[in-house]
């Protein structure tokens, strides 16, 4: 705890300065919103900024809230970087109808079920129980919002705009990235055999 | 302490401000048997007294509803009270009965000039006893007051009106009006804040549907458990029943006729032996031959953010904005204009569907906030100014209606729209708007208003507009009967696809006849000529005559707010009428006493003989079978079908939309379960 008591001044800022930046980007969201056309066109930094535009307030403080818990356990990443447009190339491809998207909460999404592999890895006992069980838990419940189309917890709030179901499975998918990469990196390492403790870093 | 009827003015604000507002609901309770007259503090006597049922009837006949309310107020205390609640009717309904049941008997109310039934009021509420009133207070509403409820006691109200009912796109809609009003008035609001919402006994909606044509099928998307009944498939009924807090959402039944329907006109008479003139009700369904238009047109959308709008009004509008302004075509353009007390312009200029610029500006409409008053005027002078001359132009409106800063005058909006050219479509939210302001701009720019319930699907409503204006219209709409004949509303409206018109006239010779409507499509004069049969006598549908009496005090009341010079004489006008059809106005109010006691103040049984009348035809009507004169074919509106297959707006499925993801409390709070486990392991590793 004293450790993340020590960083979490860094950590905070860096909650900030994401908080900063979407509010920025909900102000110039015509250029900051993931478009296909726009993308079509070279505009690929919207792979990354389109994570940041939110539909209204309360869609950007549920985000944002839970962007700063996570930052404030976690910290930074730098997977985080790449897993942003990752999501945004495999809604789009993934999606054919979807013409736009906005928000944080398929890469929170993405964050989310990388964190439980981390934990559900890293940990033994009960700990390693529940971080699975998390893990599983996002994982159903984003395929069952894909599969019905609708939201299993959000249907009674409004967000200023539709809910994109599918992006959440989307995100939850790459968030399992980072597990894929490792497995076949200790792999190569080790010559096969399974993920285990000893492959963390 | 005060009597009563000597408190101020602005006390009484403040007393009718915590009366209960609804269709038919009790109320707050005074006192009156030790100390007649007083007014004990309203917060101690508020909601002394039950709503213990509240029954609703509704009969659709074709053009017209009849809406019965029956309600049992209930006393529960120690002491007589007064029971004063109010509610909101259509802008165009007749109310038409209110009455009380004293020693088992129904009395009936009668309808004379404003004061005088307040006077008799009161001296029946001071000498204890039993009589009731109805007033209607301007376009808000309407209040009816019970002198007494006895103590451990029980009352019984009545109160009965019509309303016309048109079909648009093949889609009936009949409005119950039970959520709040509309103001940013403190007073208004306060009175529906205060509203009751609960009936002890039980609530129940009872409708019967009868038309001329083969109905598809009823839902009401704000009761889905109605429960509904085909006897033939032109008459259906439908039924609902609930308790408790059952009165704080509108019933909105929504109704369609087969889609084979033909264009046609409606002709419903009414003429007893012992009337000079008989009495019509015309509803006219043009045809599906009006052209589409391939050239864009531009939309101003003028959304209010003022307070009274927060909350479901605003979300539902946001909402159908932008689903409007995601189904524009590409040819078309757009801008935003949000207002309350100022205004303010959301786009920085005409903006193209499908562009970065268009999802910037339904996100900025996502992102609306509610504050501020009213200023109707300013938003329209800042929506004209910023109109293209050379393109066509619609300015869509969505309000709950009731401007009450810069000018706000009648005439003032009137001026200002005849001074421009360009179609106004106006989308009311609420139940107590400026119906008759907003339908009369949009009428003579040439577009056309429409009312919509938060239980509505506003986006359907708005888009509509949207296919209205890529198809050609009829304008200036005249509609001619042979001999000498008079119709209500006088103003030459506009007609889109898949939208009716009804006219209320009465005419003087009976037999064969022949009627026309003409038009202007695309600035080609047409018209359309049928025969008719006016009959001698037609016992059948004497509620015309209250409707079409209606539709001419409307008429009257416009010429009254435009000229004020005349007032005086216009509003002697509408006294006689309203006192002779027994209709509840402005000038006059409807007022009950004990029969015994009707003789002392020269009150007549005018109303009731009406009622009896009305109560008999109706009896006769629900055995026979549909007695509506149906004229169909011809041009310019006789394509070969009615315009009421589903429109583009229906048809088309999300295609090419998108959407933002979102998170909700449960998620946030497993988001916080996993950091809780993050940083505990964290703590265990570290002692470890």
């Amino acid at each position: 705890m004293k450790r993340v008591a020590d960083n979490l001044l860094p950590r905070l800022g860096c909650a900030a300065a994401l908080a900063l930046a979407a509010w920025a980007a909900g102000a110039h969201s015509d250029v900051f919103v993931l478009e296909r056309a726009a993308l079509e066109r070279g505009e690929l930094w919207r792979l990354w900024t389109g994570h940041l535009v939110h539909g209204n307030g309360t869609h950007y403080a549920y985000d944002v809230g839970a962007a700063a818990l996570l930052f404030c356990a976690f910290g930074p990443a730098l997977r985080l970087l790449w897993m942003a447009p990752v999501i945004g190339v495999g809604l789009l491809v993934s999606q054919p109808d979807v013409e736009h998207y906005y928000g944080l909460s398929a890469w929170l999404h993405a964050w989310v079920v990388a964190a439980c592999a981390d934990e559900a890895l890293a940990s033994r006992g009960h700990r390693r129980i529940l971080a699975a069980a998390l893990l599983l838990g996002a994982l159903a419940k984003a395929t069952w919002e894909a599969r019905l189309g609708a939201s299993v917890f959000t249907s009674e709030l409004d967000f200023g705009g539709p809910v994109l179901h599918a992006s959440h499975l989307v995100g939850a998918l790459v968030g399992l990235l980072p597990l894929l990469q490792r497995a076949l990196w200790t792999d190569r390492r080790r010559g096969g055999g399974a993920i285990c403790r000893d492959a963390l870093p | 302490m005060k009597p009563f009827h000597e408190l101020s003015t602005s006390m009484g604000l403040a007393l009718s401000g915590l009366c209960l507002v609804l269709p038919a609901t009790a109320a707050w309770g005074q006192t009156i048997d030790d100390d007649l007259g007083s007014a004990p503090s309203v917060a101690s006597v508020q909601g002394k007294l039950h709503l213990r049922s509240h029954d609703v009837d509704v009969v659709i006949n074709n053009g017209f509803a009849t809406t019965t309310i029956d309600q049992v107020l209930a006393n529960p205390t120690d002491r007589a009270l007064e029971a004063t609640w109010s509610f909101p009717l259509p802008d165009e309904a007749s109310l038409s009965e209110l009455s009380m049941w004293v020693g088992g008997t129904r009395v009936i109310g009668e309808v004379i000039e404003k004061g005088e039934a307040q006077r008799i009021y009161e001296e029946e509420r001071k000498a204890g006893e039993s009589a009731a009133l109805a007033e209607r207070n301007g376009f808000f509403d309407y209040r009816v007051s019970v002198s007494r409820v006895p103590a451990q006691g029980e009352v019984k109200v009545r109160v009965v009106y019509y309303q016309p009912l048109d079909i648009d796109q093949g889609v009936g809609r009949y409005l119950y009006p039970l959520q709040n009003g509309n103001t940013d008035d403190a007073n208004m609001n306060q009175s529906f804040w205060s509203m009751e919402k609960e009936v002890t006994g039980g609530m129940t909606i009872d409708v019967t549907l009868k038309t001329a044509f083969p109905i598809d099928g009823l839902h009401s998307p704000s009761h889905a458990a109605l429960t509904t009944g085909l006897e033939s498939e032109e008459l259906w009924r439908a039924s609902w029943q609930g308790t408790g807090p059952v009165l704080d959402r509108d019933f909105v039944l929504l109704y369609r006729l087969a889609e084979d329907v033909p264009a046609r006109i409606e002709l419903l008479t009414s003429r007893y032996a012992d009337q000079g003139e008989g009495t019509f009700m015309a509803v006219i369904t043009p045809g599906d031959d009006l052209q589409e238009i391939t050239h864009g047109t531009d939309w101003m959308f003028v959304v209010d953010v003022s307070g009274s709008m927060a909350g479901d009004k605003l979300r539902v509008s946001s909402q159908g904005v932008v689903q409007a302004m995601e189904s524009l075509r590409p040819e078309d353009r757009f801008q935003v204009i949000q207002f309350a007390t100022n205004h303010r312009v959301l786009t920085r200029d005409w903006v193209q569907p499908g562009t970065s610029e268009a999802r910037a500006a339904a996100l900025a409409v996502s992102n609306l906030q509610t504050a501020g008053s009213t200023n109707l005027f300013g938003a329209l002078d800042a929506a004209y100014e910023r109109l293209d001359a050379d393109r066509p132009t619609a300015i869509i409106l969505v309000s709950d209606g009731v401007a009450n800063t810069g000018p706000h005058e009648y005439r003032d909006f009137i001026k200002m729209a005849k001074a421009h050219d360009a179609r106004l479509f106006t989308f009311v939210i609420g139940n107590s708007a400026n119906a008759r302001l907003l339908g009369d701009l949009a009428s003579l720019s040439g577009g056309f208003a429409k009312t919509v319930s938060v239980q509505d699907e506003v986006g359907a409503h708005l888009m509509l507009a949207r296919d209205r204006m890529s198809h050609e219209a009829m304008h200036g709409v005249r509609f001619r009967m042979d001999g000498k004949t008079v119709v209500h509303p006088k103003r030459k409206p506009s007609l889109y696809l898949g939208q009716q018109l009804v006219l209320f006239g009465r005419y003087e010779k009976s037999g064969a006849s022949e009627l026309s409507v003409s038009a202007r499509i695309s600035g080609e004069e047409r018209t359309w000529t049928v025969p008719v049969e006016l009959p001698a006598i037609d016992e059948a549908n004497p509620e015309l005559e209250r409707l079409y009496a209606m539709a001419a005090i409307a008429d009257l009341e416009r010429a009254e707010w435009l000229d004020g010079k005349s007032a005086g004489e216009t509003r002697s006008a509408i006294t006689d009428m309203a006192v002779q059809y027994s209709l509840v106005t402005d000038h006059t109010s409807m007022v009950v006493v004990a029969e015994g006691r009707k003789a002392a103040y020269g009150l007549g049984n005018a109303n009731a003989d009406r009622r009896a009348r009305e109560q008999d035809a109706a009896r006769t009507r629900a055995q026979a079978g549909n007695q509506v004169q149906v004229q169909t074919g011809g041009a310019p509106l006789g394509g070969s079908r009615s315009a009421h297959a589903p429109s583009r707006a229906r048809k088309r499925g999300r295609s090419g939309g998108g959407g933002g993801g979102a998170l909700g409390p449960v998620e946030l709070l497993g988001i916080a379960g996993l950091v809780a486990l993050g940083l505990s392991g964290r703590k265990r590793g570290r002692r470890a």
